[in-house]
């Protein structure tokens, strides 16, 4: 049975690397590969081998240029919530646009966005106006948190002036269709009890929050499950109930970091303990079937781990690494260091990240750290040891950290980069929440310790404050 | 099923070059182009099967594969499938490729996926220059037209491409930043007077929890004093007798 071939072989053959008999076996090289084999291999490599692999023959500049095939790595490095996000909501379902077609169609190449994302540099910020409805707003305040759940944002606690904690939970809805035009609702108050510098993470489905201080000045360790009803269209509601862990559990602490590790574990890292001393433990909350129960266990593992601090940061880029940065040690200095937290193999533990080629962003603690577009976290503002508080937007390049072999903790890669801000910077400020959308593309600030307004009956100093602002990481579309 | 009568029946295969073999059914109809054929008898005939596009010393490479991976499998660990493939793949780049055609021609899917995957690995982390070499490519383009093209996508040249090469430790940089991140901000002895202080006092009433979340709200609700409190001793001790009222 006749079977045409797809392409010829070649003529010549003078020399054969093969061991069996030269006359039969030609010398083929990379071009000599049909289309299909070609693409599998090309879908296969990381952007900087793509692109250089394209610069060796036309050919393969032919090929590496299809829109289709950057579709698919930018799909495969970033994720489909980022790339849906960057397809007009008009146009059809990305999956079945392939070719040129899908490109022009929304008008960006979709190599060109990859190497934007990749190349992220800037940013804009706009503070968001309430809605003319006259409903009531969160009130001004520092050290509270800020969670993105399923299109809604969602805000617990902090504290304000007079060292008042406060105990309500807002939310807002900034999902598809929202039009910049902000309407809070509080959902409820009393429950979880007051609280500021405690942790909320989502993990899987549900929120979980853990520790703060309360206005006694009591450190908590309470750890509470707050689950999300989205069944009715366009409403949230949240039910807050405390979770039952049994009798081993982190000695109680305010100023801590949290994030979540995979869908059903979270991990927290130091913070201030009872008698003000900064602690430096890691542990980790497994949650049961149907969230009913959870277990804490501490991490014990004689490699070396961060330093005692509070007023740090915590931010998950995988399902099994997270990243710590920055703080205030327990001698008062305020750290720049940088640690990855690696649960991939059996026993999780603790490495510190040295940069050999760059210095990292000045030292800060109260700053926000979200992961982002394009597998980078954004860290925000924050204080120095002076207690001048800032407004620097640095992103970390995530992405080389999971790059890194498992035993290296050095890299020359660049990891630091400071972004530009188009328009109005924010003002300064530290112990803010923020968080990201699904898209990756916006994160969200509230509230924090900014620099006073001037104002002739305001002291100098300190506000809280209270605006929505979102910041847009720049994209041209 | 590996195992069944029918499908350890053998079945003749040939090649345009004169080569013949003998194999199991399932392995011939793990080739996925000849199944239709294997499935018709056509194995049992006089001539056998006659598998286009391919050379005696390739298929017989990959009937090894098929043997291992279709008839073996069930009673092996993957980790010697795993061992198998990365050996199996020992070879040439220039075998590897004419195992890359086969496997594409004849819809082995997993074969082709192994060599694609081998091959996107050989490739990481080269330059341009070094994949010309690896992969036998000619060089088609002028050095004008070479440097108009690493000038159009220059932010490939800014990234690493050793990601996979190893990274030499230097230690004395190592050093250095270590000392310069953390010892950055040394504190002033004026300061590290006042952290003592602090230390002590807090430690005795637990108010220490204000440092990091507004330690500065209450002063700054307070006495219009604050403007000039540039020290942070006074600030602490302002708060502390505040507290205590």
């Amino acid at each position: 049975m006749a079977f045409a071939p797809h392409h010829s072989y070649p003529k010549t053959s003078s020399s054969s690397s093969s061991s069996t008999s030269p006359s039969q076996t030609l010398t083929l090289t990379l071009t000599h590969l049909p289309d299909d084999p070609l693409l599998s291999i090309l879908r296969l490599l990381p952007a900087p081998s793509l692109l250089a692999l394209s610069a060796t023959c036309r050919r393969l500049r032919r090929l590496a240029a299809a829109d289709a095939l950057w579709e698919h790595l930018f799909r495969r490095d970033w994720g489909d919530a980022a790339a849906d996000a960057l397809l007009p909501s008009s146009s059809s379902s990305s999956s079945s646009s392939s070719g040129d077609g899908g490109g022009k169609r929304r008008g960006v190449a979709w190599r060109r966005l990859y190497q934007q994302v990749s190349q992220l540099g800037s940013l804009s910020c706009r503070r968001l106006s309430l809605s003319g409805g006259g409903g009531a707003s969160p009130r001004p305040r520092a050290s509270l948190s800020l969670n993105f759940v399923a299109g809604w944002l969602v805000l617990f606690g902090g504290g304000c002036e007079g060292g008042r904690h406060l105990d309500d939970t807002w939310v807002a809805y900034i999902g598809n269709g929202f039009d910049r035009v902000l309407s809070w609702q509080k959902l409820n108050s009393g429950i979880p009890t007051g609280r500021f510098g405690h942790t909320c993470a989502l993990v899987g489905n549900c929120l979980v929050l853990f520790g703060g201080i309360n206005d006694s000045g009591l450190r908590l360790n309470d750890t509470w499950i707050g689950e999300i009803d989205l069944r009715r269209p366009l409403e949230i509601n949240i039910s807050w109930r405390l979770l039952d862990v049994g009798s081993v559990l982190p000695p109680p602490r305010g100023a801590h970091a949290a994030c979540s590790i995979g869908d059903r574990t979270m991990a927290i890292h130091g913070g201030i303990a009872l008698d003000g001393r900064r602690l430096s433990d890691t542990w980790l909350l497994d949650l049961s079937e149907g969230l009913t129960s959870g277990n804490w266990h501490q991490l014990l593992n004689p490699c070396p781990s961060p330093p005692p601090r509070s007023g740090h940061t915590l931010t998950s880029i995988d399902e099994t690494l997270m990243v710590l940065f920055g703080g205030r040690g327990s001698g008062y200095e305020v750290l720049n260091d940088l640690w990855l937290f690696d649960a991939s193999k059996g026993y999780p533990e603790w490495k510190e990240i040295y940069m050999l080629d760059e210095m990292p962003p000045l030292p800060r603690v109260g700053h926000s750290a979200t992961l982002i577009l394009g597998s980078k976290i954004l860290i925000y503002g924050g204080e120095d040891s002076q207690r001048h508080r800032k407004d620097d937007f640095w992103v970390l390049e995530a992405a080389n950290l999971l790059k890194l072999r498992p035993d290296s903790m050095k890299t020359r890669k660049k990891m630091w980069k400071k972004l530009s801000v188009e328009g109005q910077s924010p003002n300064c400020r530290s112990f803010h929440g923020a968080c990201a959308d699904r898209s990756g593309r916006y994160v969200y600030v509230f509230g924090g310790m900014v620099d006073g307004v001037v104002h002739p009956a305001e002291a100098y100093g300190l506000r809280f404050d209270g605006d929505l602002y979102q910041v847009e990481l720049m994209l041209q579309l | 099923m590996a195992g069944s009568s029918k499908e350890m029946e053998k079945v003749l295969l040939r090649t345009a070059d004169g080569g013949s073999f003998v194999v199991s059914r399932c392995v011939a109809a793990a080739m996925v182009a000849i199944s239709c054929e294997v499935e018709a008898g056509e194995g049992e005939r006089e001539g056998g099967i006659l598998v286009p596009n391919v050379t005696r010393p390739v298929l017989a490479k990959i009937l090894r594969f098929l043997h291992i991976h279709v008839e073996m499998a069930p009673s092996l660990y993957p980790i010697t499938l795993e061992r198998f493939d990365k050996e199996f793949l020992n070879v040439s780049v220039d075998f590897l490729y004419h195992i890359l055609l086969a496997a594409y021609h004849l819809k082995i899917v997993s074969l082709r996926d192994l060599v694609c995957q081998k091959v996107a690995d050989m490739m990481k982390g080269k330059s341009i220059d070094e994949i010309r070499t690896t992969f036998n490519i000619p060089n088609e383009y002028t050095a004008e037209e070479m440097a108009k093209i690493t000038k159009k996508y220059p932010w490939i040249f800014d990234q690493q491409l050793d990601d996979e090469k190893g990274i030499s430790v230097e230690k004395d940089k190592n050093i250095e930043n270590e000392g310069t991140s953390k010892g950055k901000h040394k504190r002033t002895a004026d300061e590290l007077g006042s952290v003592e202080k602090d230390n002590h006092i807090e430690n005795k009433k637990g108010t220490n929890r204000e440092e990091e979340i507004h330690v500065e709200s209450k002063e700054g609700a307070s006495t219009g004093k604050d403007k000039q409190i540039e020290d942070k001793e006074e600030r602490e001790g302002a708060r502390r007798r505040r507290h205590s009222e």
